[in-house]
């Protein structure tokens, strides 16, 4: 595996998740550890317990004041209250020459050949002590070299380190390799005096033999568990990879899928029912994408939208052009060049209505809100179109006592209701009445401005607010004085104010348009 | 109708047919509408004008047109429809459809109208008269086949193309083509194994210098040769040249 790969595979969620999980199952090691120094200190104790029955067979002997017959009798004695044939503690009475004098062994002969328990044989041990033999083998290696307890045990004369030094008075201790060359025999020996004289010395040892099987079977266990936790954990890690890794794989695949090699939004991510957290990724990310798309059509389709609307202004021009430079007589000229004029004019009120479009989105956000009375503005904007309406249209007010405020920019709110209220104007029949009622609700302020023209078709009602609509099938007015934009903005403002703007038709004919603003 | 008609001002020589044609102009912009019937008065045409399908409809429905110009997006009743109701009457009335948005030439020949040609907004007058002129010639020709000797057609293996009559055949079956893709078509066939390029293609088409897209131009080459696979399944003539644009091979 190359670095990256490598640097890639390790930085990878699963094989962290594998990591944290290994660190936990290797607490157990550090028991192991700690056992190591736990075996030394029973060790010690052993040691001890051996220089004690050494002490009392010493004692003993010396009381007894005969050493031969009695001490071979002592030693049955003891023998006999232990009432035990594998004793594990052989004691020996040595002669000043060191030849034995009395042995346990003799009295109930050599326990059986103890062979390494079925815990150290055990596969599973000899594999974990070869892992961990790095770091108990230091700790061996410093201790002095071990005698052979081999050739010490049969020898006819026991003059070891330990014997010597207890015939000359002191005690002393020695730590032998037991014959079966596995464990450690302790081996202890205490001077037996008689006034000042030492009269032989009491040898004590046993072999460590069955702590450490103890010590073992303990390891075993340990090591048992730890590789049952070492499964468990590669259980584990796979059961939060396949959760938590897999979705997040599906999640990047899906991704990847989403943009086509030209970099272009194609599809969008599918969400997901998951209730946990990338669940709510994925949920995320699919709004993110599905408003992303959205947007990305809204300015494909807009771009088409507009350059349909050019075109048929362009294409007046174009033809009127064709016709002026054919045509001679004047009062033709002239009429060419007014629809030239005519729509120009057109093509510079859509270019204005197109900019708005595109700024009010931006704009709502950074504007400063103040509180408006709509009732103020209402009256404000009704009085100038009465004066400029009054031979065609009346126009009705039903208000309420106290003003009623919204939060909004003046200009744009003037904008929402010219726009609806010329709208209404244009589509009333002459000596028409417009109707403007406000009303206060709990939340909101809510304006409806009806006329009593000819309604809009159930089949328009959801489409009065697109771009460019425009139905006016039987409008007095060229096509050309309207682009279609009046009520896109009205409902642009309005939907960033987070009101609503509903159109209706009304049961004795005309439209409503009924505008909630929020307080 | 004859009121409507006014004589050219600069008194181009245009000899009125015997029958005079009544054109009916359908377009909701009212500039194009007059200016169209302008031109089209101008050149010896009765025109009646309409702003949307629904009036047109009323009217046209008891007398025909002798030719149609439809837009396609008109309130109460568009262009598709008004068109689906005129062949429903007559089979052989050439109509015309201006379209302004490039997914209506898609809508236009995929609904497979039987529009006869179709001139994308903006367009050239001048465009516009000479379909006029072609149509009115296929027309006379369709319906007094024995009375007019035509010139020999032009051949290439299978395809003969008729250049009076604006008309097609593949192995002596007609093949029902729009002026744009005649012209196309023509371009192609008259420098077999030559590549032209989709602005060739463009000027070919649309002589009089309209602005098209070269998607229109795949669109159109796309149609000729759905129509000659309908009519031989073994068709492979037109080449595209990737890059470049497309060629006749035989």
């Amino acid at each position: 595996m190359t670095p990256p790969r490598l640097r890639r595979f390790i930085s990878r969620i699963f094989f962290r998740l594998m990591a944290f999980n290994m660190l936990l199952v290797f607490l157990p090691v550090a028991g192991i550890l700690y056992l190591g120094s736990y075996e030394q200190r029973l060790l010690g104790l052993q040691r001890r317990a051996l220089q004690e029955e050494a002490r009392l067979l010493a004692a003993a002997v010396a009381s007894a004041q005969v050493p031969g017959r009695s001490a071979q009798e002592i030693l049955l004695e003891r023998h006999r209250l232990r009432g035990d044939a594998n004793d594990p503690v052989r004691l020996r009475v040595i002669s000043p020459l060191g030849h034995i004098v009395a042995d346990t062994h003799t009295l109930s002969g050599a326990p059986p050949v103890q062979r390494a328990s079925r815990a150290k044989r055990n596969i599973l041990y000899r594999a974990g002590a070869a892992l961990l033999r790095p770091f108990f083998g230091s700790a061996r290696t410093l201790e002095r070299p071990l005698d052979e307890g081999d050739y010490y045990e049969r020898s006819e004369r026991l003059l070891g380190a330990e014997v010597r030094s207890a015939l000359q008075g002191e005690p002393g201790a020695v730590e032998r390799i037991s014959p079966d060359r596995r464990s450690v025999t302790v081996y202890v020996a205490e001077p037996i005096r008689v006034g000042d004289n030492v009269i032989g010395a009491a040898l004590a040892s046993q072999s460590t033999f069955p702590i450490l099987q103890d010590l073992y079977t303990v390891r075993l266990g340990i090591l048992r568990i730890f590789v049952i936790s070492v499964i468990v954990a590669i259980i584990i890690s796979l059961l939060v990879a396949t959760t938590i890794v897999r979705p997040l794989q599906r999640l990047r695949l899906e991704a990847g899928a989403i943009l086509d090699r030209r970099g272009r939004l194609r599809g969008r991510f599918r969400g997901s029912k998951k209730h946990d957290e990338i669940g709510d990724l994925s949920r995320a990310l699919e709004r993110l994408t599905r408003r992303l798309d959205e947007h990305v059509r809204f300015i494909e389709s807009f771009a088409a939208d507009v350059s349909h609307e050019f075109k048929n202004p362009l294409a007046s021009i174009r033809t009127a052009t064709e016709m002026l430079a054919e045509v001679d007589e004047p009062e033709q000229r002239r009429r060419f060049l007014r629809m030239v004029e005519l729509e120009i004019a057109r093509m510079e009120s859509l270019l204005a209505g197109v900019r708005e479009i595109t700024l009010i989105d931006a704009q709502l956000t950074t504007e400063q809100r103040t509180p408006v009375d709509v009732r103020a503005l209402l009256e404000r904007i009704v009085d100038g179109f009465r004066m400029r309406e009054r031979a065609t249209v009346s126009i009705v007010l039903g208000f309420p006592e106290e003003p009623c405020e919204v939060r909004a920019s003046e200009d744009r709110l003037i904008q929402v209701l010219v726009n609806v209220l010329e709208n209404a104007i244009s589509f009333s029949p002459p000596g028409g009445v417009v109707t403007i009622e406000l009303k206060r609700q709990a939340s909101s302020i809510v304006t409806t401005i009806a006329d009593q023209g000819n309604g809009i078709p159930e089949a328009n009602l959801e489409r009065v607010f697109d771009r460019f609509f425009t139905h006016r099938p039987d409008a007095t007015r060229p096509r050309a004085s309207h682009t279609g934009l009046g009520l896109a903005i009205v409902k642009t403002i309005v939907d960033g104010y987070g009101g609503s703007i509903t159109p209706s038709n009304n049961e004795g004919g005309g439209a409503t348009f009924e505008i909630r603003l929020p307080v | 109708m004859a009121g409507l008609w006014r004589r050219s001002i600069r008194g181009v020589s245009w000899h009125p047919a015997p029958v005079r044609q009544t054109i009916a102009v359908v377009d909701d912009e009212e500039t194009i509408r007059e200016t169209v019937a302008f031109a089209l008065r101008r050149d010896g045409y009765d025109v009646v004008t309409f702003a949307d399908g629904a009036a047109a409809w009323d009217v046209v429905k008891d007398r025909l047109p002798s030719l149609a110009i439809l837009d396609i997006t008109m309130p109460r009743m568009d262009g598709l429809e008004l068109c689906r109701r005129l062949r429903a009457r007559s089979e052989t009335l050439p109509i015309i459809f201006l379209t302004s948005r490039d997914e209506e030439i898609d809508r236009v020949l995929g609904l497979e109208m039987g529009a006869d040609d179709y001139l994308c907004k903006p367009f050239s007058m001048r465009e516009l008269a000479a379909r006029v002129k072609v149509l009115f010639r296929r027309l006379s020709f369709i319906e007094n086949p024995t009375t007019q000797q035509a010139e020999a057609p032009l051949r290439c293996g299978p395809l003969a193309l008729d250049l009076q009559r604006y008309m097609a055949t593949w192995n002596d079956a007609r093949v029902d083509l729009t002026v744009t893709e005649f012209m196309m078509l023509h371009a192609l066939v008259r420098h077999p194994g030559h590549v032209k390029s989709r602005k060739q293609l463009t000027k070919e088409g649309y002589p009089n210098d309209t602005y098209v897209s070269d998607r229109t131009i795949d669109t159109h080459i796309k149609r000729l040769r759905r129509k000659f696979e309908d009519a031989d399944p073994t068709f492979v003539a037109i080449e595209t040249v990737y890059g470049v644009g497309y060629r006749w091979i035989t």
